[in-house]
């Protein structure tokens, strides 16, 4: 055997081996629940905005998607807030959303900031749009919460413009 | 031709045949884009859903199910594997092949995944399959009618209000969709009504105290129905179910233990329907909205809705009494801030036969115009002592409301110079824990310029108050007439 033919064999040799290793390698990623914790995915949500006609109608987003609820919740809001085709933002732009919390059994707290309730126009038209985008978002999108309790600044309100009850969590079956 | 030349053209040949053989079956492929369907209890009407049929089966993109099923999606562009992750499961889906995996277990689907202009495409199974055993919901495909059925298990049996008449009590079971009932009787003093499919609203599932000729109600869910097991009081002996559309309900008509089988339910029912004839309406609550710190929505101008519907009940407050000879009570006179729960409190005081709300709109733009009447939502669970801002209205009361709204609508239509927004539903705290027969009317949007112009006029003011009086007195004819509630 000529010398070239030897480098050629164990080229050809050595090339086998990186693509049997290549496949294990594949192979030994974890099947099942093969996601890693730090890889984020991406999830479709369905946002329900006021139309020019008052009546809210969907459109979807694409939104990074991870292992918390809370943290799923929030993205979705901030779309909301960032507002829809029809250029109409049922959130007052200026508002901050400043946390979400999880009760674990259903109730989903959103606690924005004073713009919400200060740069809101008033209204029971657009508060009652305001509250339903912002239930029906949350309802559509995370099955397993039937409740929504808003706060402003950490604090408890009655109402938001004058008209909606906001004492207690919204029901989200009374939003559909 | 040189034997290098030879064995290129056979190389280019043979790479032809590959390509030829690669390609040939794709355009041998029968692919279709055909317009299907979803449709779930919480959707009214079916939403398009693009799917598509190859060879015979059906197919839809990956991503549309990945979005019905509120899935997080993450790609593995080295394996071409897209991996679902809904809830706490995970399914692997990898291009090309028919296999895919819900965590440990493996499934095979009818065809494999497969790329198709740019998207992943899954066999109809892998719905119906596949994702039916880790989402919630019930999935099934019609293939004829191309319509993938969602049932998403959400509560369809919503509320329970009763109707006290002299004679019975009327327990009114709303449903989200049209659904039977079977009453059982396992003791004397015990009327059980079964509803198979039926789901029950959390709130409502265990005991709660009734009115009437029923002392409780137990509401449970059993697997397949759902029961509401009411307690009879002493009186009570004889009970009828009967079923109701548009909006669906349930009613169980109990009626005094007469010891004897000739009970009038029909004519119970009936008269539970129909308000027993005449009514009078002597006493009206006119509740100006806002006040005080809160001045609700500021026009261009400067004027605030506060100080219109202060205005507008002043003046109907005057008519009424002079034209009417009705008890008219105003829940504030002044500029002052009252709750809404105070505002309730005051009206239900009086018990009065009529609330009427009244109010100035507003919008996040400019567009939107006109006046609106709106009613309070249906099927209060009047049952939940844990809600006691949804009142106590009964069936009566809600056909008198509706009735109501529909007279105010049409005077003010007839009178005012703005559009009409109809009748709306309204989900506010005042007239949700007001137990008479109540509307909240708006009158008009200050965001709107040309509205706008109109509620800061006094004239316009007056020819709403105008209207509204002349409602009330239709509304008290309707029903001196008996022909109140429809």
């Amino acid at each position: 055997m000529t010398p070239r033919r030897i480098a050629g064999v164990i080229g050809a040799g050595l090339l086998l081996l990186g693509a049997l290793v290549w496949v294990l390698r594949q192979e030994e990623q974890p099947v099942v629940g093969g996601v890693p914790d730090d890889v984020r995915g991406t999830r479709t949500v369905e946002l329900f905005l006021p139309g020019p006609d008052g009546d809210l109608v969907r459109e979807t987003r694409e939104i990074v998607g991870g292992d918390f609820l809370e943290a799923d919740v929030r993205r979705a809001v901030e779309e909301l807030i960032a507002g829809g085709e029809a250029g109409i933002r049922p959130v007052p732009p200026s508002t901050r959303l400043k946390n979400v919390f999880h009760d674990g059994e259903g109730g989903i707290t959103l606690n924005f900031s004073e713009h919400l309730r200060s740069d809101h126009p008033g209204g029971s038209e657009a508060e009652n749009a305001t509250l339903r985008s912002l239930v029906t978002t949350v309802g559509v999108n995370f099955p397993g919460v039937d409740r929504v309790l808003v706060l402003i600044d950490g604090e408890m309100v009655s109402t938001l413009a004058g008209h909606a009850d906001l004492s207690k969590p919204l029901n989200v079956q009374d939003y559909r | 031709m040189k034997p290098g030349a030879r064995a290129g053209l056979r190389r280019a040949l043979l790479l032809g045949v590959l390509f030829a053989a690669a390609v040939a079956p794709s355009f041998a492929e029968d692919v279709r884009e055909l317009t299907a369907r979803v449709r779930s209890p919480e959707e009214p009407r079916p939403r398009p859903l693009a799917s598509y049929r190859i060879d015979g089966v059906d197919y839809l993109r990956l991503n549309d199910v990945a979005q019905l099923f509120r899935s997080t999606k993450y790609w593995r562009a080295e394996l071409e594997k897209m991996v679902l992750k809904a809830g706490e499961r995970r399914v692997r889906v990898t291009v090309g092949s028919p296999f895919v995996f819900v965590d440990d277990d493996g499934y095979q689907l009818v065809a494999p995944a497969r790329w198709l202009d740019g998207d992943i495409v899954v066999p109809v199974d892998f719905a119906t399959e596949v994702m039916d055993g880790v989402v919630p919901e019930s999935v099934s495909w019609d293939r004829d009618r191309r319509v993938l059925h969602l049932d998403t298990g959400e509560p369809n049996v919503l509320a329970v209000a009763y109707d006290v008449r002299s004679n019975g009590t009327v327990a009114e079971i709303s449903l989200a969709v049209p659904l039977g009932g079977e009453l059982e009787f396992p003791r004397p003093d015990r009327v059980e009504l079964r509803i198979p499919g039926g789901v029950l609203q959390h709130r409502l599932i265990g005991e709660h105290s009734a009115v009437g000729l029923l002392e409780s109600v137990t509401a449970a869910q059993q697997p397949g129905y759902a029961s509401l097991t009411f307690r009879l009081g002493p009186a009570g002996g004889a009970a009828e179910l009967l079923t109701r559309g548009s909006p669906p309900r349930l009613l169980v008509a109990v009626s005094e233990a007469l010891g004897s089988d000739d009970i009038p339910l029909p004519d119970f029912e009936r008269r539970a329907a129909d308000g027993e004839g005449p009514r009078d309406v002597r006493v009206v609550v006119l509740d100006p909205g806002h006040g005080g710190s809160d001045p609700g929505v500021t026009s261009a101008s400067g004027l605030a809705e506060k100080e219109i519907t202060l205005g507008i009940a002043r003046k109907a407050k005057e008519q009424l009494e002079r034209l009417e000879g009705m008890e008219v009570h105003l829940t504030r006179t002044g500029d002052r801030f009252l709750s809404a729960e105070k505002r309730a409190e005051l009206a239900n005081s009086v018990h009065p036969d009529v609330v009427v709300s009244i109010h100035c709109n507003g919008w996040f733009d400019s567009n939107l115009r006109g006046f609106s009447v709106g009613v309070p939502r249906a099927g209060e669970p009047s049952v939940d002592p844990e809600l006691p801002r949804w009142g106590t209205r009964t069936p009566r009361s809600r056909r008198d409301t509706e009735t109501l709204a529909e007279i105010l609508l049409q005077r003010m239509g007839e009178v005012l110079p703005i559009p009409s927004r109809g009748v709306r539903t309204a989900p506010f705290a005042m007239i949700e824990a007001t137990r008479s027969p109540v509307v909240h009317i708006e009158c008009g949007f200050l965001t709107n310029r040309s509205d706008a112009s109109y509620l800061v006029d006094p004239d316009f003011q007056t020819t709403v108050a105008n209207a509204i009086v002349d409602g009330i007195g239709e509304y008290r004819r309707v029903l001196a007439g008996g022909e109140g509630g429809r």
